[in-house]
C-alpha cells in the first residue's frame, strides 16, 4: 500500500462499503470496485466501514471515497466514517429511487458529500431532492466479463420454474403472489420473508443461492415496494446473467419501448405477453439491452473523470 | 370412503386408540412399526368445521390424485374429534354419496384434543410421511408434490412452505413464509400445515399432548424438532391458502391466554431470552428443482 500510494499522479480511490448492511450493497461496491480496477491512474481499496477508523488519516488524505449506502455503513458505528473528513472528495453511492423517504435519509448523516452517484439505468437527475449535491449518474451496464457470459448465453425454454419473486414481504406484494400462483400457474417460486437484511445467518438467499434459482426459472417477476416510476436495474442484471427473462410489473407505468427494459402493467398482461411470444424472443429483446450500454468500465471511466 | 368410529381409552394415565383398520380399496393395512412404503397421507383433523369439509376434502383428494400421478400412493384422512356440528353426519352422507376410495374417516366419539389426533395421524397412516391439513384451509396439488419431493430429498422431519392467507377471497397475507432460525424460540411462524415424517415424528414421542401449551402444539413440535437436531425444511413454494376466519386459529392465538402459552415456549426453549440471537442454523432451505438454497454465502469481506 505505502508503495503504491507513493507513485505520483495515480489517484487513490476508496470504496467504503457496509459489512453489517444489506449483502446487495456489498455486491454493488465490488462491482464498482472491479470497474475501477480497470482505471491505469487510480489505486483502488475496497473497504469495510469498520475499519476505517484504523485506517492512518494521511493514507485517507488526498483520497477519493466513494461511500456505498451511509446509512448501512452506519450500521457498524454512528462515527465510522469519520476519518472520511480526511479525504480530498467523497461522494455517495445509492441503487435507488431518488424519491423515496430511503433516499433522503442517506443524507442525514455525521459527513457531507460532494456529490452523488446513482447507479441505475435511468438518470433521475431532475427528481434529485438535494440541489446542492451535485448529482452524477452512472449507467450499470454489465462488468467486461459479464457482457461476455450475457452474449454467450443460450438459454433453453421452458424451465423448470415458470416464474421467481424474491422479494421482503410487503401486502401488494402478498396480493402479487397470489395473481402470479393463480394466473402464470402453481410451478413458481416464492421467497418472501419479512424485511431485514440480507446478511448470513438471517435465514435469507444468498447471492449464489439466487443465481442458482435464476438458473432454473423462466421469468423473474418483481415491483417496487413504492408507487414512484422507477426501474430496479441489479434486478434486471441478477436474471439476465442467469438466463431469465426479468419482468417488473408496474400498475402505475408500462414501457414497451423506449430507454427502459420492458415493464408490464399487470400480471396478466405478463402472462398475454408469454402466450404470445416465445421465451426466446423475450429474453433476446433483454440480452440487447444489457449489452447496448458498453461496459461498466467505460461508464465508470466516464464518471469519474469528472470527480 | 371408508369408516371408522372409535372411543379413545386411558390405559395407566395414557391415551390409547381402540380402532378398526378401514377395509377400502385394498390398500395396505396399517402398520405400527411404521415399515411403510413411501408415500403420503393427508391428515385432516376436524373439530367442528362442518362448513369447509368439502373445501379442504376437496383440494387434499386433487393432491393425492396428483401424487399418483407421480408414481406415489396417497390417501385422505378425517379424524373428526367429536364435534357437536353435525360434521360426523356430513362425512356419513359424503361417504354414501360418492363413495370414495382414497379417503378414509375416523369419527371419534370422545373429543381428545389436536394434539392427540394428530398423534393418531402419524400412527395410523399408511405411508412414510403425513400432512396436516386443517380442516377449513386448502392446499394445491402442486405445493404438496413440491413439498413431498423436498422431504424424501432431504430426509428432513418437517417440511414446510408458504401459505397465502385469504380473506373473503382476496390475498391480505402469507405464513410460514421464513426459513427456520432461532427466532422460533421467540415466535412461531411456521403453521401448522406441513409434512412431517411419520415415523421419525413417533420417534421423537409426536405432538405433546399438555394443556400448559394449549394451542401452540405445533409450535412445540417444531421447538422438540429443533432441540433434538432434527432436520426442518423450508421449501420456497406455495403450498395452500390459510383461510382467515372469525374463529380460526388466528384470531384465538391473541390476548392473555396466548401470552400464557408463549411464555411457557419461551421458557422451555428459549432459556431466558438468549437463543434467539444465536445465529446457528436450524434447518435448511431448499427446493426440489434447484437443491439446498442456504448454503454458498461469501466470506463478510465481498
Amino acid at each position: 500500500m505505502t508503495i503504491e500510494s507513493a507513485a505520483v499522479g495515480r489517484r487513490r480511490l476508496l470504496v467504503v462499503y457496509p459489512p453489517l448492511g444489506n449483502r446487495f450493497y456489498c455486491e454493488l461496491a465490488l462491482r464498482l470496485s472491479k470497474a475501477a480496477s480497470a482505471l491505469i491512474d487510480t489505486e483502488t481499496h475496497l473497504i469495510s466501514a469498520a475499519d476505517l477508523e484504523a485506517c492512518d488519516t494521511g493514507w485517507i488524505r488526498g483520497a477519493t471515497a466513494l461511500v456505498v449506502n451511509p446509512v448501512e455503513c452506519a450500521l457498524s458505528g454512528q462515527r465510522v466514517l469519520s476519518p472520511l473528513y480526511a479525504s480530498r472528495f467523497r461522494a455517495a453511492v445509492l441503487a435507488e429511487c431518488v424519491e423515496t423517504g430511503w433516499f433522503r435519509s442517506q443524507f442525514d448523516g455525521e459527513i457531507d458529500y460532494q456529490a452523488v452517484i446513482d447507479v441505475g439505468f435511468v438518470d433521475q437527475g431532475s427528481v434529485h431532492p438535494f440541489p446542492k449535491i451535485p448529482y452524477r449518474f452512472l449507467f450499470n451496464a454489465p462488468l467486461p466479463a459479464e457482457s461476455e457470459l450475457i452474449a454467450a448465453m443460450r438459454p433453453k425454454y421452458p424451465r423448470r420454474l415458470t416464474w421467481a419473486l424474491v422479494a421482503a414481504r410487503t401486502d401488494e406484494r402478498v396480493r402479487f403472489a397470489e395473481e402470479l400462483h393463480s394466473i402464470l400457474g402453481p410451478e413458481g417460486f416464492l421467497f418472501m420473508p419479512d424485511v431485514r437484511p440480507v446478511r448470513p445467518g438471517a435465514g435469507m438467499l444468498s447471492p449464489s443461492a439466487l443465481k442458482r434459482t435464476l438458473d432454473q426459472t423462466t421469468f423473474y417477476v418483481w415491483r417496487s415496494h413504492h408507487d414512484f416510476p422507477y426501474y430496479e436495474s441489479f434486478r434486471f442484471m441478477d436474471a439476465v446473467l442467469s438466463g431469465a427473462i426479468p419482468c417488473k410489473v408496474d400498475g402505475q407505468t408500462s414501457c414497451e419501448s423506449g430507454p427502459l427494459p420492458r415493464t408490464y402493467r399487470s400480471v396478466r398482461s405478463l402472462a398475454a405477453e408469454a402466450d404470445q411470444r416465445p421465451a426466446q424472443d423475450l429474453f433476446e429483446e433483454h440480452r440487447e439491452f444489457a449489452l447496448a450500454h458498453g461496459s461498466l468500465d467505460d461508464c465508470f471511466r466516464e464518471l469519474i473523470r469528472d470527480v | 370412503m371408508s369408516r371408522t368410529e372409535a372411543v379413545p381409552a386411558m390405559a395407566n394415565g395414557q391415551a390409547r386408540w381402540e380402532h378398526t383398520p378401514s377395509s377400502g380399496s385394498g390398500k395396505a393395512p396399517r402398520s405400527e412399526l411404521h415399515h411403510t412404503p413411501l408415500g403420503l397421507t393427508i391428515m385432516i383433523p376436524n373439530w367442528n368445521h362442518r362448513g369447509f369439509l368439502p373445501r379442504s376434502i376437496s383440494s387434499a383428494r386433487a393432491s393425492i390424485a396428483s401424487m399418483r400421478d407421480m408414481g406415489y400412493p396417497g390417501e385422505v384422512l378425517v379424524i373428526d374429534d367429536a364435534s357437536r356440528d353435525g360434521s360426523g353426519r356430513l362425512l356419513r352422507s359424503l361417504d354414501g354419496f360418492y363413495g370414495w376410495d382414497d379417503v378414509s374417516v375416523l369419527l371419534l366419539k370422545e373429543n381428545i384434543g389436536l394434539a392427540a389426533v394428530r398423534n393418531l395421524g402419524l400412527e395410523l397412516t399408511r405411508f412414510s410421511h403425513v400432512l396436516f391439513l386443517d380442516a377449513d384451509n386448502e392446499v394445491f396439488p402442486s405445493g404438496v408434490a413440491t413439498l413431498f419431493r423436498a422431504a424424501l430429498e432431504t430426509g428432513a422431519a418437517y417440511c414446510y412452505g408458504n401459505l397465502l392467507d385469504i380473506q373473503q377471497g382476496k390475498a391480505v397475507g402469507i405464513r410460514s413464509n421464513e426459513a427456520p432460525t432461532l427466532r422460533l424460540t421467540v415466535e412461531n411462524y411456521i403453521d401448522a400445515l406441513a409434512m412431517v415424517d411419520a415415523k421419525q415424528a413417533l420417534a421423537l414421542g409426536g405432538y405433546a399432548d399438555d394443556p400448559r401449551f394449549g394451542f401452540c402444539e405445533d409450535w412445540e413440535f417444531a421447538m422438540h424438532l429443533v432441540a433434538e437436531e432434527s432436520e426442518i425444511a423450508f421449501v420456497p413454494t406455495v403450498v395452500g391458502n390459510y383461510h382467515v376466519l372469525p374463529l380460526s386459529m388466528i384470531s384465538e392465538s391473541v390476548g392473555p391466554e396466548s401470552e400464557r402459552f408463549s411464555a411457557q415456549m419461551r421458557r422451555v426453549y428459549a432459556q431466558s431470552g438468549t437463543r434467539e440471537w444465536d445465529p446457528e442454523r436450524v434447518g435448511r432451505v431448499y427446493h426440489p428443482d434447484i437443491g439446498f438454497l442456504d448454503e454458498g454465502w461469501l466470506p463478510d469481506e465481498p
